[in-house]
Parts: C-alpha cells; structure tokens; sequence
C-alpha cells in the first residue's frame, strides 16, 4: 500500500472511532488543539499528522495508537460491522465500542502469542451442525463433558472457555458482549454491567458462538434476522450454565420443583432468576402458571445467600482476563519482553503496579 | 576506532531540559559553539513540549530556527508504526 493509501485508511479509521465516539469534527479538535477542518483533512487523508498528534488524537478519543494505524482483522471487515454507518444511535455506538474493546483485546493476545508467552488451547467447536435449540443444548452437554463438568456448577466461566481455547475480558464499557474468532486466536469480551446471572450468561452465550463456529459477534444491535441465530445460542448457553438435567432430578414427582429448590439451584448454578424458571420450564419441572407466578416475585439476594448457606461466593468483580493469559503477562515481564507499565496495562486493571515484584536489576551487579 | 573515539564523535540527541536553560539565557549560541564538530538532534517532541512554555518564555521560540540542530520527526507510517510496536513492549498508559 503506498503512503498516500495508508493515510488515507488511517484517516477512514480515525471518522470511524470519532463516530463511534459520539464527537463531531469540531469537538475533537477542541480536545487536541486542531481546527476543525484540519481534523476533515486528516480524515480525508489529505494532511498527514506525525506520532505525537496521532497519539493526542488517539487519546482524546480512547483508543491505543494502534487501533488507528492497524486494518481491523479480516474477520470483522470480511464480516461488516453490525455498526455500519449508522453511528447516529446509542446502541451502534454501544456496538462499536465493545467491537474496539474486542480488537484491541485480540492484539494484545496476538502480542503474547507471537512473543511465545501464551499458547492458546486448540478451540472446541462442534463437529455436528447446531441449527436448532435442541442441537445447541446438546452441544452445550458435550462441552460439559469434553472439559470434564460433569453435571456440577460451572465456578469459573472465564477458565472454562480458556480451556476450550476462549480468551474472555471482563470489561467496563457497557452493553452486553462480543466475540472474534480469528485464525487459531478466540477472543470475547463481557461488559460488567449488569448483574453477575446476566453477565454470566453473557459469557457463555459468547462461548457458544465459538462452539457453533461463528468467527463475528457482537450481541448488541442484533437484528431481527439474526434474532432466531441468537435464540439458538441461548439455549446454549442456558443449558452450560444449568443443564435441565439437574432440574428434572430436583423436580421429581407430580409437584414438580418448588420456588425454594428452583432459588437453590439458581443460586448454587450461579444464574439470573429468569434463566432458571426457562431451564425449569424446559425440563417440565414448572408449569405456565407456576411460571408466572414465581416470575412476578424475584428473590432477593438475601435469599440466594441464604440458600447457600451464607457461604462466600467468587467475586467476579476482581477478575477480568483469564487464568493463563495473566500467567503470561507475568513470563512475558519476567522476560524482559515487557515493562511492568505494559503488564498493568495488560492486565487491565486486576493489579496495580505495587503488586508486581520490585525491579531486580539490582540483582545483576556484580 | 576505540569506544572512548567512538563515543567523542557519536552524533548527539539534546533533551528539553538542556535546549530550554540555554535558550531561556538567551545563549544559544554557546550551546552551539560548545558541541561545534558534533551532529545534533532532537525530536518533534521535544520542540512540542518547548513550545509549550513559550507564554512565558519567549526566548524558547528560537530553539527551532537554530540550523545546526537537527529534528527527528516520526511522520512516516512506517515510522509510526514502529513506535506503536515501542509502545507495546513499555506501555503507554497516562502518557502523553
């Protein structure tokens, strides 16, 4: 590509994130000291900048350098954007900023990858076809028994997919999550809004996307016509998180299961309380009306603590990237390959730089 | 060449600190006449980062026109990019 093609693409890139960004022209110069139709210039790859303006710019609108300089990995070009054009809407902007918070998290892997620190697992995707909800839940079984769950509450979701070859980020821009399987790389990232049950079943719906082959999703902004595709993966994800099979062994007998078994189960599977009436009406345990009622009266989390016996529950909150993946950021700086800034930085936000080991070059006097 | 000849002829990369006492004393000329012989740079960040002080010091404006000082710029895409592969291995974070 010659020079005045690579500006040209980086000035694209540039009105994509300021889009995405929600600034006009005019408001992001403001914020770096340029004249509005100086940004129009850069944009149109007509006035070229040098690394300190592109790194101003690159700040101002939150995004690492590289994401402007870099084309977006095949798969999500290949693809098409669900963000398109239309960056008017809150929610194409929501999209399109979980889909640069999923890029930037693919680079950083790739960096681990290639720097020999992270050797991803090979990725479980099924070998049969999952068209239907039934063949997801089946699919969703054979996980289970592929990484050796058993019937048994799933305690960490972000190990489990790094066993089946998924690098999740647990992330703080909102909405719900995305997902990028590029060559032998699975990325996602799970917004942490919502509550645990949601964000948890969000990670495994992005899990699913992987076991079904999908290589692009960004579950934001879904349209209709994706909307059955979407289904599918939910039941997925539903029956990873809670098989019905537990459920018909609680609900035995002609009563079915009772609102404190199902609180029970939902608080012991670490679910939302509408996942677990679904699962409970899919696994026959509940009747329509049974499910209506109990769906008026949510439990409070006095009673899911209570149901487990006011046991301490895994705070998802501290975690946000994956066993290994820290495991090689740490090799990575016990290397020399990286700084400990870039290792906090990789880190995103799990530790701080006074809990990384203190610098020991002094050790390498004589 | 001996390291000590080597390092006595090396090409020389000024920092703000240094181009901006002798510009505020208005002295820039001995600055020049002091490393006469050897190559001098600085970088685009530096000549920013001066500029930046030029409210209140005046004299700081002149640090760019001097002829004898070289300005290593990183403009070219490639240049860039190779800053952005710096940046990946030293981070980057509140940095400006």
């Amino acid at each position: 590509m010659s020079e005045d093609d690579e500006w040209r693409a980086i000035g694209e890139r540039l009105r994509r994130t300021r889009l995405i960004a929600g600034m006009s022209q005019a408001e992001l110069g403001k914020h770096v000291g340029l004249d509005r139709t100086m940004v129009a210039k850069i944009e149109a790859g007509t006035r070229r900048i040098g690394a300190l303006e592109l790194t101003q710019i690159s700040g101002a609108l939150d995004v690492p350098i590289g994401y402007l300089l870099e084309p977006l990995p095949s798969v999500l070009s290949r693809r098409g954007s669900v963000v398109d054009e239309d960056f008017d809407s809150e929610i194409a902007q929501e999209s399109g900023r979980l889909e640069i918070v999923l890029t930037t998290w693919l680079g950083d892997l790739r960096q681990l990858v290639d720097l020999g620190a992270l050797r991803p697992q090979p990725l479980l995707v099924s070998k049969r076809p999952v068209d239907s909800e039934e063949s997801a839940r089946a699919a969703a079984l054979w996980v289970r028994e592929v990484l050796e769950c058993r019937l048994d509450p799933i305690d960490s979701l972000v190990e489990l997919c790094e066993r089946a070859g998924q690098f999740v980020l647990v992330t703080e821009v909102p909405g719900e999550g995305a997902s990028v399987i590029d060559e032998e790389i699975a990325a996602a990232v799970v917004s942490l809004s919502g509550d645990p049950g949601r964000r948890r079943a969000t990670a495994a719906h992005e899990f699913g996307h992987l076991v079904v082959g999908d290589e692009y999703s960004n579950d934001l902004g879904v349209y209709a016509s994706r909307a059955d595709r979407e289904e599918v993966i939910d039941a997925f994800a539903a029956e990873l998180l809670l098989p019905s099979q537990v459920l018909t062994s609680i609900g035995v007998g002609a009563s079915g299961i009772s609102r404190s078994q199902l609180v029970r189960a939902a608080a012991r599977y670490r679910v939302s309380w509408s996942l677990a009436l679904r699962q409970a009406a899919h696994a026959g345990v509940l009747d329509l009306d049974s499910q209506r009622a109990m769906a008026r009266i949510r439990p409070t989390r006095s009673e899911f603590l209570d149901a487990l016996g006011w046991a301490p529950q895994p705070d998802l909150e501290s975690i946000r990237v994956p066993p290994n993946y820290a495991h090689a950021v740490m090799e990575a700086l016990q290397w020399g390959a990286i700084t400990p800034s870039r290792a906090v930085e990789l880190m995103r936000g799990q530790i701080s730089l006074a809990d990384l080991p203190p610098d020991d070059e002094a050790d390498d006097e004589p | 060449m001996t390291e000590a000849s080597a390092a006595a002829t090396a090409p020389l990369v000024l920092d703000a600190s240094c181009l901006s006492h002798f510009a505020r004393a208005d002295r820039l000329d001995v600055l020049r006449d002091l490393l006469v012989g050897r190559q001098c740079w600085t970088t685009e960040t530096v000549l920013t980062e001066l500029n930046r002080g030029i409210a209140d010091y005046p004299l700081l404006g002149d640090v760019r026109s001097q002829e004898w000082l070289h300005v290593a710029g990183l403009d070219s895409v490639a240049e860039i990019r190779l800053y952005d592969t710096w940046l990946k291995r030293v981070g980057s974070a509140g940095r400006d």
